[in-house]
């Protein structure tokens, strides 16, 4: 029986090296539960940016930390949740050296039906868990993935490489479920396949080791090189981020080099592990304009040079609009929208959107400036009504009932989605309303 | 066509609040004797109007909050003066001077740390009138409470402490606290940049709507250009602490004069994924405030530097590495110290790269001409020297211009006496408009 492949619209799909999908991250404190991630999909194509755009306290970092697995407790990635890394050298790399951890997915999908494991009163899921009507359409992968075989006892705690064509020994597709990573195996993705920039880069640099041990020692640990040669390989990458007098620069420590220099020096050490996708949590909101553009400038360089796979985490526009392919808007946990870069700003369909963008100051001087009244909530349960509600200029009485789910707004983009009860617009109000309700009910 | 003018001296009414002349601002040497002063704000000239609101912009460094500090007398200045409505500030001691600072508040950028969280919002605005004794304490009570009011907190948020607010209504609080004695005049230092978009909105809306209500005169600091635009009459560009373009606002974000203010306006993300801008590449950052560049304060990154007439054909590619060298040159001038000192004459390894790696991974790629090749063999002998302001000067020597040699004058670019700090503006050089469209 043939495993299911992701039915979910997006163009890029065959491509992707990377698919998060229903990511939920939720903080347990005695006072309250906080599911900062609640419920996130979208993908990563090498050699494009996708852009994750917000307010404080929507999520965007939390959704970051998640695909670097740097949740640490009281915070955990909730089951359902899948981030599967797909990049075919990477699944090969990962099946050769982790061969007990490695599941042949067409061999288990022999002995079990999906369909009837769903129907077992030990898991937890449905269909609706994966975005799909019918049990029919659900591949067993997902759910290996999504981590509901621990239940079944069909897989091993450890298992994480999830072959689905070729053998265990030699994959031709297949992925590395990544919030199973453990040990080894999870310092080898973290980094090395998925590299990381911060905000502020002196929390990514050791104040008492100079900035050239500080990239030799990433050298050292995903690539193996010591000595002469580690040396010089850091040395070629000073350069190619654009930091002159490279063989001294190695020899000093992160204060003296300036703001714009210190977020070069990092972006160095993330290449130096070679990862196929970066995460930029805001690495340009603490320069200024004139630095902000010689980084962006070298992230596209890099970008392109290296097919990098980049997500672009920011709360600025002009940031998203300059460097990004397509553009998801987080609030309070959820994505509201999602559509290519030029779509999203051309024809913003989600109020949330509509409002984020009218509130930039804009080119003409005098007017007053639209808002947005209130603050993100704080999620503490699973969402039954719109969260952005509250806030919206647009809302009627049944936004406060029925959770929105993501529905195509675009005849003419299928990739152009927002979860908002407006749409679709084809819809009568009503309709729309119990569309949305169906849709919230299967699940 | 630009017309030089000595001190920018346009001739309006009365109506100036604020006028300031050859404001100098150092803050004082590493050193005991002999230091070099960090020249924060070197010499500037400007004048606010009453009821206007002045954009202040630059990267950070440049002086811009010194300046807005210089003008509260929260910092000495070193030398110039402040006139407040005709009076020279900077004399003004003891008694006078406090009496002085209640026509004159400041806002500041991180509410977190400029509000006591110790004190209950009430407290907080109601303390300058406890320093100034206003009035009775029920009085003052009640006029907090209205003041509470006015910046859009609730009445009953008197007895709150600032971490329960968010931060949006913990900068209305500061904003509020500013307003107590009726100032004129409000420095706002980066008000809004900690804040979200959405957010930053509401405050902007705020400060436009009291600055109607109440008359006020600000001084807008900030980097964010796109908000600066938004809420500015005129706009001052700082730049290593000069300024080095003053004018209305339209008119400077459409068509700036000066080679930084292009520069700077053309690095701004337009919120707008079909904007095909041509960026211009600034490279590398502001100079080390201590040891400015001779000449105009932006000749080492200026895209449109005066070239001498024998290189004006010199590729562009070669230009840059030229400057690169005359930085990395620079640098290693100032860190060098006494242990790389020894270490070179004992003949030990030292962290330097040689003159020929330098001369490598400058110009190895590009076709450099002879004429050049050969002031590179003399710049090459003197780092082999270890001679480095040697070879700063034999640089200098070839390729300086007046760029280097002369500080510029402001020149007057428009109508609306908006003025610009470049030697370009001089009849016998191209205008940077001119110049930047032959150089792209």
């Amino acid at each position: 029986m043939a495993v299911e492949q992701e039915v979910e619209p997006t163009a890029s799909q065959s491509e992707a090296i990377l698919e998060v999908r229903n990511l939920q991250t939720a903080f347990y404190t005695d006072r309250e539960t906080i599911r900062a991630v609640d419920g996130v999909s979208f993908d990563v194509v090498p050699g494009r940016t996708v852009g994750i755009v917000g307010e404080s306290g929507s999520g965007k970092s939390v959704t970051a930390r998640s695909l670097m697995r740097l949740i640490d407790s009281p915070g955990q990635i909730l089951q359902g949740s899948s981030i599967r890394f797909t990049e075919r050298g990477t699944v090969r790399a990962f099946a050769e050296k982790f061969p007990k951890r490695t599941v042949d997915v067409g061999k288990l999908a022999d002995k079990h039906d999906p369909a009837v494991l769903l129907e077992r009163p030990d898991v937890d899921a449905n269909p609706r868990t994966f975005g799909k009507r019918d049990a029919a359409e659900v591949g067993l992968a997902e759910i290996l993935a999504a981590g509901y075989a621990d239940d079944l006892g069909i897989i091993d705690d450890t298992d994480c490489v999830f072959v689905t064509e070729g053998s265990t020994d030699d994959p031709t597709a297949g992925f590395v479920e990544v919030t199973r990573t453990s040990g080894e195996a999870k310092r080898l993705m973290r980094g090395g396949r998925i590299g990381m920039i911060f905000q502020d880069p002196l929390t990514s640099l050791n104040p008492v080791y100079t900035v050239g041990n500080q990239i030799k020692e990433s050298l050292r640990l995903h690539q193996g090189l010591r000595g002469k040669k580690a040396t010089e390989e850091a040395a070629t990458l000073l350069r190619a981020v654009g930091i002159p007098d490279a063989r001294r620069r190695l020899k000093e420590y992160p204060h003296q080099f300036s703001g714009g220099m210190r977020q070069r020096a990092v972006i160095a050490m993330a290449l130096a592990c070679e990862p196929e996708v970066l995460i930029c949590d805001e690495p340009t909101t603490a320069l200024d304009v004139t630095i902000q553009a010689q980084i962006l400038d070298l992230l596209e360089e890099v970008q392109e040079e290296r097919d990098l796979g980049i997500i672009f985490i920011t709360h600025d526009m002009g940031v998203i609009a300059d460097i990004t392919h397509r553009v998801n808007v987080m609030y309070a946990g959820e994505i509201v929208e999602t559509a290519g870069v030029e779509q999203l700003f051309a024809n913003p369909k989600h109020p949330y959107t509509q409002g984020l963008l009218r509130s930039i100051p804009g080119q003409q001087a005098g007017e007053k400036l639209e808002t947005i009244d209130g603050q993100v909530p704080t999620p503490n349960e699973k969402a039954t009504d719109c969260r952005f509600a509250p806030r919206c200029p647009k809302a009627f009485e049944d936004c406060e009932k029925v959770h929105p789910e993501s529905v195509s707004v675009d005849e003419a983009d299928v990739d152009h989605t927002a979860a908002c009860l407006l749409y679709p617009e084809e819809l009568s109000r009503a309709d729309a309303v119990e569309y949305h309700r169906q849709r919230g009910a299967d699940e | 066509m630009s017309q030089e003018i000595a001190h920018s001296e346009r001739q309006r009414d009365e109506d100036v609040l604020i006028q300031v002349r050859d404001l100098k601002t150092y803050y004082g040497s590493e050193q005991l004797i002999g230091g070099r002063p960090v020249k924060a704000v070197d010499g500037v000239n400007f004048e606010i109007s009453r009821g206007e609101t002045l954009g202040l912009v630059g990267e950070s460094g440049c002086g811009k909050t010194t300046l807005g500090r210089t003008l509260l007398q929260l910092e000495t200045p070193t030398a110039g003066e402040i006139r407040f409505d005709g009076t020279d500030i900077t004399t003004l001691r003891g008694y006078e001077l406090k009496e002085w600072r209640r026509n004159a508040q400041m806002v500041f950028q991180d509410p977190d740390s400029s509000l006591n969280q110790r004190m209950t919002v009430g407290e907080i605005v109601r303390e300058p009138l406890d320093v100034y004794e206003w009035k009775t304490p029920q009085q003052r009570r009640q006029r907090v409470r209205e003041l509470l009011d006015t910046v859009g907190l609730k009445r009953e948020h008197y007895y709150r402490y600032p971490h329960q607010f968010s931060g949006g209504q913990r900068q209305r609080v500061g904003i509020a606290r500013t307003l107590t004695l009726e100032p004129e005049f409000i420095v706002l230092d980066e008000p809004v940049s900690a804040l979200d978009v959405s957010v930053q909105a509401e405050v902007i809306n705020l400060l436009e709507r009291l600055q109607d209500e109440f008359g006020l005169t600000y001084l807008f600091i900030a980097h964010d250009l796109s908000v600066v635009r938004h809420i500015s009459d005129r706009v001052a560009v700082m730049y290593l602490g000069n300024i080095m373009e003053i004018g209305p606002t339209e008119e400077l974000f459409t068509d700036p004069a000066n080679p930084y203010t292009r520069s700077l306006l053309s690095a701004i993300p337009a919120p707008d994924p079909t904007s095909q801008k041509e960026r211009v590449h600034l490279r590398g950052t502001p100079p080390n405030p201590r040891y400015p560049p001779s000449g105009c304060p932006f000749r080492t990154r200026c895209p449109v530097r005066i070239r001498p007439e024998e290189y004006e054909q010199l590729d562009e590619e070669i230009w840059d590495s030229l400057n690169r060298l005359e930085e990395i040159l620079e640098e290693r001038r100032r860190s060098r110290g006494a242990v790389d000192r020894f270490r070179e004459k004992v003949g030990l390894d030292t962290r330097y790269a040689t003159a020929a790696e330098i001369r490598e991974e400058l110009f190895e790629p590009l076709a450099v001409p002879d004429q050049v090749e050969s002031v590179l063999d003399d710049v090459s002998a003197e780092i082999e020297a270890g001679d480095e302001m040697a070879a700063i000067e034999v640089l200098q020597a070839e390729f300086r211009t007046v760029c280097g040699s002369e500080k510029p004058s402001h020149h007057t670019v428009s109508d609306s006496g908006r003025t610009s700090y470049c030697h370009r503006h001089r009849d016998e050089h191209r205008d940077p408009k001119t110049a930047f469209e032959e150089r792209t």
